[in-house]
């Protein structure tokens, strides 16, 4: 599996956008569809919206459960440039 | 200070350098005095960190003179994006001093990241960050605002101006992103 281009994430955004509003049931029917249509985007589409959901990263969670540094910092700006 | 600040955005946008300058200061003011009562409060060595990270920030930004900030939303993304850079950098210096490297380490406090956090890792994620800043600059701002800057869906939202569901969409589109990107990573 190689990295995503630019191009290709450009091209998948919109479906993605599409696909992201949609129910489970509804997603299935819709990537259904679309597979009759564009096999390959479809698929690509698939292999990406499995990624929904699952565990993304240990460190990336671990920081964000760590996050008393960035919350202060956002609170305080947001207090102090935001109202 | 509050309507100091307000002011000092408005005559930021109109290209005023000193209140670049000043903003920051007020800014840097605020967070110290914060950072100190988390202290008093007994709070742990990480309000230290606070401190330090928002000081290395501060000196990043000043330094970058006639970088304007027209809002406030494009003054938070800017900031974000300087401390995630600080924060990998402070984690990047940390590994090459246990490689036994000669990097002069930064002055960040070393409870900024988890002792748990793989460092490889973290430089992973970052680079998948740029590569999505490139390819999606929008949602990667939605993570260096969340991730980064701790701010919440609805924060963002009102900071972007777009819908709360918005926002959760394209941090969606950003873990799947990274996740992607982080597998093809491990891959390779």
């Amino acid at each position: 599996m190689s990295s995503l281009t630019p191009e290709q994430w450009q091209a998948l955004s919109p479906y993605l956008d599409q696909a992201l509003t949609l129910s489970g049931e509804e997603r299935s029917r819709w990537l259904q569809s679309l597979r009759t249509e564009n096999p390959v985007l479809a698929s690509q589409l698939q292999e990406l919206l499995q990624r929904d959901g699952l565990h993304i990263h240990s460190v990336l969670w671990s920081l964000v459960s760590n996050s008393d540094t960035p919350t202060l910092v956002s609170r305080t700006l947001s207090v102090q440039i935001g109202k | 200070l509050e309507s100091t600040l307000g002011s000092l955005i408005e005559a930021a946008e109109k290209g005023e350098a000193s209140a670049t300058e000043a903003l920051f200061t007020a800014l840097y003011s605020e967070l110290h005095r914060l950072a100190r009562q988390q202290l008093a409060r007994g709070g742990r060595g990480i309000t230290l960190g606070v401190t330090t990270l928002l000081h290395e920030a501060y000196l990043d930004m000043a330094a970058r003179s006639g970088t304007e900030f027209p809002d406030r939303a494009r003054f938070m993304g800017y900031a974000a994006r300087v401390m995630r850079a600080l924060i990998i950098d402070h984690v990047r210096n940390r590994q090459a001093q246990k490689r036994g490297g000669q990097f002069e380490l930064i002055s960040l406090a070393s409870d900024l990241v988890d002792s748990s956090a793989d460092e490889r890792e973290l430089t992973q994620i970052s680079e998948a960050l740029d590569k999505l800043a490139e390819a999606d600059p929008e949602v990667a701002e939605v993570v260096d605002l969340k991730f980064f800057c701790g701010f919440s869906f609805v924060e963002i939202a009102a900071m972007r101006n777009l819908s709360e569901r918005t926002v959760k969409r394209k941090w969606q589109k950003a873990r799947i992103y990274l996740h992607r990107e982080l597998n093809a990573e491990i891959a390779a």
